[in-house]
Parts: C-alpha cells; sequence; structure tokens
C-alpha cells in the first residue's frame, strides 16, 4: 500500500534529528577520519595540513609499537569476547537451570558490574593487580606461589600479563550483561525440551551442550559482536587507567597517544581508520558465519 | 494538530541541535576563575626603572592558562592581582591540574591563551606539539630587552646556562628563546638525613659507593632504591646527570638525538649501573607497579634510602606519614670514578606565549613581571620553590624550608655541577617519542626483563629511526 504525501513528509520530519545528529556525530567525524589519514595534519592544526597519500599507512607496519598495541589488540579480539560469552552463557544457564532460591540475586550479583563505569572497573582491578597491596599476589601466596609476593611482581607493568589483567577486567564487566540476553533466550526455550532430555538422561553439560547453545545460537552471535566491538572500545580506556603508558598499548590508546601525546594526528587518524576497517571486518565476518548457521 | 505538534517539537530538535554546534566563548570552563586573592600588592608597580607602565602598556586583557601542580595555586592567584594593580590589564586565569586537556580544544577552536605555564614534558603534549608546530613565539628580544623594573637586560637576570638550552631553545641550529625559564630546582636522590646520621652512613659519591651501601641498607632490612614506578620519568634525575658525567662533551649528542652515542661503552657502562640496582636486589620490591605517592611515601618511612625527586616532595608529601624524625636530603646521583663532574639535574618549568595568541603585548609584560625580585620573592613565599634567577635563592631563603633551601645544597656538594636537560625538538612529522623510549626501557630493565646493553640498542634504534625520518 502506497503512503501518502504528507505521511511521508511526517515520517521524514521526525526522523531527521536522528539523522542529522547521525550525520554531524557518527558519520562526518568517520569521513574526517578517513580524509585526514592521508595528510600529515597535526594535533593543534596551526598550519595547513598536506596531502602525504599512503605514507601514514606504510610507516604504521614499519613501527614496532604500532605493531605491538595492533597484537595486544588481536589477543583482546581473539580472546576476550569468546570468554565473556562462554562465562555469560554458563552463567545464564546456571541461573535458568539451577534449583537455588537466591537465582534473582544471583542474577543482579552477576548483572551489577555492567552497571558501573568502565573506569572503575579498571581502577578496581588496578587495586587486585597492585604489586604490594593487591589481592592476587596475597591469594597465590595462600596457595603456594609465594614468588609473586615476595618480588611485589607488578602484574600490569609487565607487557606479558598486562594485556591479560585487562582482559579479566572486561570479562568481568561485561559477562553479566551478556547473560541477561542470554537468560532471555533460555527462556524462550520451552521447558518441555530440558524436562526430557532430563528423562533421557542428559546431565547439566550434555544439556547445555546439546539443547541450550544450538536453540539460542542467533543471541549468542549477537552477543559475540557487541562483545567484539566492546572491547575495542573498552581497551582503551582500560589500557589508560590500569597501565603505565606504554607497558599495553592497543590499537586506540597508541593512536591517543601518537595524535595528542606526539602532536602527529595525521598519523593517529591512519591508525584510527585501521582500527576501523579491522572493527567492520570483524562484525561482518561473525554476522557472516553466524547467517551461515541459520540458513 | 497532533501531526503538526510533532513537527514543531521535531523542529525544536533541529534547532537544539545546530545551537549545540554553535562554537563556545573563550575561557568559560568550569576551571576558569578570575584571581580574587586579595594578597597584599608589593610594590611590583611603582619600580621605575622599565618602559612599560600601565599607560603605555595599553590596558586590555590577557588570558593565562596555568598548570597546577605540587606548588599549589596560591602564588598565581597573587601575582595577577598584583599584576593587575601594577598594569590595569585585566587578567583571566584558567588554572587546574589538568589544564593541558582543557586548553586543547580551545586552542583548536582558536581560542589561543596568551600565555602558559605548562612543561613541555606534560603528559598532554600540548607545549610539545606547539614546539613541533612552530607555534611558539619567539621570545629572545624579551630577553634581550629590559626588564620590568630595570632597564638592564632580562637575560643578564636569568641563571646563566638556562636560556641556552634545550628547554629555552629547542630547535636544532637555532639559538633563539621560545620558553621561557620558571621555577628552577634541584632533582636527584632524595634521603632521610636522621637515618644517615643515626647509622653513621656516608653519602655515595661512585655507583661502587652506592652499592656498597646498599650493601649496608639490606642487611639493616632497608633496600637501596626506590622510584615512582608507573611515573618513570622521574629516573630522569638519575640518568642524565650520569650520562653528562660519564660521556663529558659527547653527552650534547644525547640531547640531539645523535644516532650512536647510545652504544658508546661509556653510556653503556652507565645503563649496566641502572640494571645492576635490580639484577643486585637493591630495589625496593613491587617498586615498578607503585604511583609517586606510594614510592615517596615508602621511602619516608624507611622502606628505601633514596627516591628520585625535586625539591617539591616536602610539600607534596606534607601530610604523609614519616619516620619520626625525618628531614629532606638531596644528593648529587652516583658517578662512574671519584673526580667525575657530579651533575645535579635541575628541575625547570617553562613559562610561554603561543605565536598566534591575541593579547602577545601584554603576555610579554606579564612575562618580565614575573621576574621582578618582588614576584621572585612571593613564588618562594607562596609555593617555597625558587625562580631561575641570579639570586633568587637568598631571595628565597626567609620563605623555604630549611628541608627545600638544604635541596639546593645539592648543587654545591663538591665537585657537584647543574644539568639542564632537554632533547632536541624532533624532526617535523617524527613518530617516535624519545621520552616514551627511554621509560619505556627503564622499566624493562628495572623488572629484569632487559640489559642494560639492550636498553642502548633501543634507544640506539629510536634515534636512527628519528634520523631516518619515521
Amino acid at each position: 500500500m502506497r503512503r501518502p504525501f504528507k505521511t511521508k513528509m511526517f515520517i521524514a520530519v521526525c526522523t531527521l534529528p536522528a539523522f542529522l545528529l547521525a550525520a554531524y556525530f557518527i558519520i562526518w567525524p568517520a569521513v574526517q577520519v578517513l580524509y585526514q589519514s592521508f595528510t600529515n595534519s597535526t594535533v593543534l592544526g596551526l598550519r595547513e595540513p598536506e596531502f602525504v597519500g599512503m605514507k601514514n599507512f606504510v610507516n604504521m607496519f614499519g613501527d614496532k609499537n604500532f605493531m605491538t598495541a595492533f597484537w595486544n589488540t588481536a589477543k583482546l579480539v581473539l580472546a576476550a569476547p569468546f570468554f565473556t560469552v562462554v562465562f555469560a552463557l554458563i552463567l545464564a544457564f546456571m541461573v535458568t537451570q539451577s534449583k537455588l532460591k537466591e537465582r534473582g540475586l544471583y542474577r543482579t550479583v552477576f548483572f551489577f558490574p555492567s552497571i558501573v563505569s568502565i573506569t572503575v572497573i579498571g581502577i578496581v582491578w588496578s587495586f587486585i593487580f597492585h604489586p604490594t597491596r593487591g589481592v592476587l599476589n596475597k591469594l597465590l601466596a595462600l596457595v603456594g606461589q609465594t614468588s609473586f609476593e615476595e618480588q611485589g611482581f607488578a602484574w600490569l607493568v609487565d607487557p606479558n600479563t598486562a594485556i591479560w589483567a585487562i582482559a579479566v577486567a572486561f570479562i568481568w564487566q561485561s559477562a553479566g550483561y551478556f547473560m541477561v540476553m542470554h537468560i532471555a533466550a533460555i527462556d524462550g526455550v520451552a521447558d518441555e525440551i530440558f524436562e526430557a532430555a532430563t528423562i533421557d538422561g542428559a546431565g547439566q553439560v550434555r544439556k547445555l551442550l546439546s539443547i541450550t547453545l544450538p536453540l539460542i545460537k542467533d543471541i549468542v552471535g549477537i552477543t559475540f559482536i557487541f562483545s567484539l566491538s566492546g572491547i575495542l572500545d573498552s581497551s582503551f580506556t582500560l589500557s589508560r587507567v590500569m597501565t603505565p603508558r606504554g607497558q599495553a598499548e592497543v590499537l586506540l590508546s597508541y593512536s591517543y597517544t601518537q595524535g595528542f601525546t606526539n602532536a602527529q594526528y595525521g598519523y593517529a587518524m591512519a591508525i584510527t581508520a585501521f582500527t576501523l576497517i579491522i572493527a567492520i571486518g570483524l562484525a561482518a565476518l561473525s554476522r557472516f558465519v553466524t547467517s551461515r548457521q541459520e540458513g | 494538530m497532533r501531526k503538526l505538534l510533532s513537527i514543531i517539537l521535531a523542529a525544536l530538535l533541529i534547532a537544539a541541535l545546530l545551537a549545540g554546534c554553535a562554537n563556545e566563548t573563550p575561557s568559560s570552563g568550569g576551571s576558569t576563575s578570575t584571581p580574587a586573592a586579595a594578597t597584599p600588592a608589593p610594590d611590583s608597580g611603582s619600580s621605575g626603572g622599565g618602559d612599560d607602565t600601565p599607560a603605555d602598556s595599553g590596558a586590555g586583557e590577557l588570558n593565562i592558562a596555568i598548570f597546577q601542580g605540587g606548588y599549589g595555586r596560591a602564588f598565581w592567584d597573587a601575582v595577577t592581582v598584583n599584576f593587575e594593580a601594577a598594569t590595569g590589564i585585566k587578567v583571566n586565569m584558567q588554572i587546574d591540574e589538568n589544564i593541558g586537556d582543557i586548553i586543547r580544544p580551545q586552542i583548536v577552536a582558536g581560542n589561543v591563551p596568551d600565555f602558559l605555564n605548562l612543561n613541555d614534558n606534560d603528559q598532554t603534549g600540548i607545549v610539545a606539539a606547539l614546539i613541533q608546530e612552530r607555534g611558539l613565539l619567539n621570545l629572545t628580544s624579551v630577553f634581550d630587552g629590559p626588564q620590568f623594573d630595570s632597564d638592564a637586560t632580562l637575560r643578564s637576570k636569568i641563571l646563566g646556562g638556562f636560556l641556552e638550552s634545550n628547554k629555552c631553545a629547542p630547535y636544532a641550529g637555532d639559538s633563539a628563546i621560545y620558553l621561557a625559564p620558571g621555577n628552577a630546582s634541584p632533582m636527584g636522590p632524595v634521603y632521610n638525613i636522621s637515618l644517615f646520621e643515626s647509622k653513621g652512613w656516608s653519602l655515595p659519591v661512585t655507583w661502587d659507593d652506592y652499592f656498597s651501601l646498599g650493601d649496608k641498607a639490606l642487611a639493616d632490612g632497608i633496600a637501596l632504591q626506590t622510584y615512582q614506578g608507573i611515573y618513570p620519568g622521574y629516573m630522569e634525575s638519575y640518568l642524565w646527570p650520569a650520562l653528562a658525567s660519564a660521556l663529558g662533551s659527547d653527552y650534547a649528542k644525547i640531547e640531539s638525538l645523535t644516532p650512536g652515542i647510545w652504544t658508546d661503552s661509556r653510556a653503556v657502562a652507565v645503563l649496566e649501573q641502572f640494571e645492576k640496582i635490580y639484577t643486585g636486589g637493591y630495589l625496593m620490591r613491587g617498586t615498578v607497579g607503585l604511583n609517586h605517592t606510594e614510592s615517596q611515601a615508602a621511602q619516608m618511612m624507611d622502606q628505601a634510602l633514596f627516591i628520585p625527586n625535586g625539591t617539591w616532595m616536602e610539600g607534596e608529601m606534607e601530610e604523609a606519614d614519616r619516620t619520626p624524625g625525618y628531614r629532606f636530603g638531596m644528593t648529587p646521583p652516583p658517578v662512574l670514578k671519584a673526580g667525575d663532574t657530579r651533575y645535579v639535574a635541575a628541575g625547570l618549568e617553562q613559562f610561554s606565549i603561543p605565536a598566534n595568541a591575541p593579547n602577545v603585548e601584554n603576555a610579554k609584560l606579564f612575562l618580565r613581571f614575573l621576574y621582578t625580585d618582588e614576584s621572585i620573592a612571593l613564588y618562594a613565599e607562596t609555593s617555597g620553590a625558587v625562580i631561575a634567577a641570579n639570586g633568587a635563592v637568598e631571595l628565597a631563603k626567609p620563605y623555604v624550608t630549611d628541608g627545600v633551601y638544604g635541596m639546593f645544597g645539592a648543587f654545591t656538594q663538591p665537585n657537584a655541577a647543574p644539568l639542564v636537560f632537554g632533547f632536541q625538538a624532533p624532526p617535523e612529522g617524527s613518530t617516535i617519542n624519545v621520552g616514551d623510549a627511554w621509560q619505556s626501557g627503564l622499566t624493562e630493565v628495572m623488572s629484569g626483563r632487559m640489559t642494560g646493553q639492550q636498553w642502548a640498542e633501543s634507544m640506539n634504534q629510536a634515534y636512527q629511526d628519528i634520523a631516518d625520518g619515521k
């Protein structure tokens, strides 16, 4: 049915504010990022930027600090969303399938970290990983691993451990949020299916792997994509808050360092554009894999 | 009617959006403040040698952006009042711990402050960016011109060696001054005088002395060294003096980013002393993960003998617990051989004027006003610190604490000499941050993941990359 012109106009006018906001705050900055990545623009913009072609992108791959940031980001992207979704799934399954009276309490407790600011999360985990006052070294000493406590091991300063510390903080913060999404999906699965499985003698692990997971795989796929974009975003904040500069640099924090501390804005925009392309590519890949499974 | 109402609401939303995109007016941020402290103005305006009286300066306004660090804001509140009284120029001051982050968008939007009190090594990189973008005003004529209160040149009032250093003249092959020296104070190993007296220990001169002392301290359960682990930049007060002492005249190549200097055997020998601090077990437990207040508090509880710091430490740690009788002392950092010059890093705060500031002449006048005897005394009185001017230490003596005054004694130790350190500005477009490079290397050495030799090679690579235009 064709809509009358007046209705179309009404819809257009109503969507215009949202469109303008998106255009001004999302699309236009993205276009600017791409444009500036081909220039030698500086952070304060005191001189006219010159077009430098692909120079920034070529320099990027010869910059060992960029490569370190790239691999750190790759480690996070490969590990953090996977473990976040796995933990979210396990938590959701436990909360929905267990017979515990305190299920509601656990649901709230597990969700709670996701309403706390990521900056606060970073600060809290910094205390946990603290070399002399941190709980982690003390716990390890209790189970016989005394060397960490004795030497005051600084988890957030060692590049080999700092990036995983960031991953742990991210997983702790976001698993509860995705748990809620998984709970909603599991609630949509008919109880009879679980009851039939129980009668057939299926244990909890079998029910999780053979019933829950296949039936809610669409939601799992979506939460994975959300988690993927979440870690790219949160890695900047967690890296800045938790670790000393340069010890666990990720792509966005390195872009910030080059843009604002080193004044190389064009180069920073090239790094940002590269990150944007990776993010879009990963999201498309995840969506492709999920849609193939759906098909 | 309902549709009409919806359209009006949508139009209002669009209008609000467009209004939100409008430019802000300058200096209207939350941290902006007009100085209100009613500090009695010294007779700064009445002295008469200079040619800038209120009448000929032309009253107007001056927008200043001030970094509020360990020395507080009392000086700036007071000196702006005095300047207004002396010149009739209205001062609008923005002062904040994060002033760089506050003024960055203002500068980008064209609202440039007239005067900056912010260092070139500030974490926000504003002054470093202004240097890279050639955005600072050439101040040479100001220093070759008269003082505010005398006909003598302003240059003659500044301590020797400062205006010629890379801290003030940052460009290669160009002696023009772009940054003015502010507070100058010694930085180096801070120790507890009372602890040394009670133990009968002597202050170390060479690295061998230093490690021998470390063995004695360790036997008493005290670590030899700690530092502000997550801010490794503090260790520059050990590194540059030690390198200057070892390299002699070749040390200039460190500041001028000349490839090859870091792998010189004398430089490597110095870096290996830093390696030994870790491998010898002389570093306080957990140091690399501590922040400045944690490490300073630990040193003041006699958990470590030395910590790199400056004269601001006494004020910064005013409220901190300490061992009974703790007294601040400072000594030059160790040298390789007895008889080598014992350099003491001179920490320097910097003033600058952006080249495209709207009130440049007023900013120049304000800069000259800061070097009057009255302002120097006021600085000491309100901040407990000393401007890099001849006679400033004596002018400040009545006002600074015994601890701060005593730390200035590091400059006058036998065979000691001040060292003003600053890297030359890297070539335009360089993506290598030398400060990050040496600090990351230090952290790796102090964590046992890198040797002194490897640190030297990584620094050499950074210098080579800069030379190669990266």
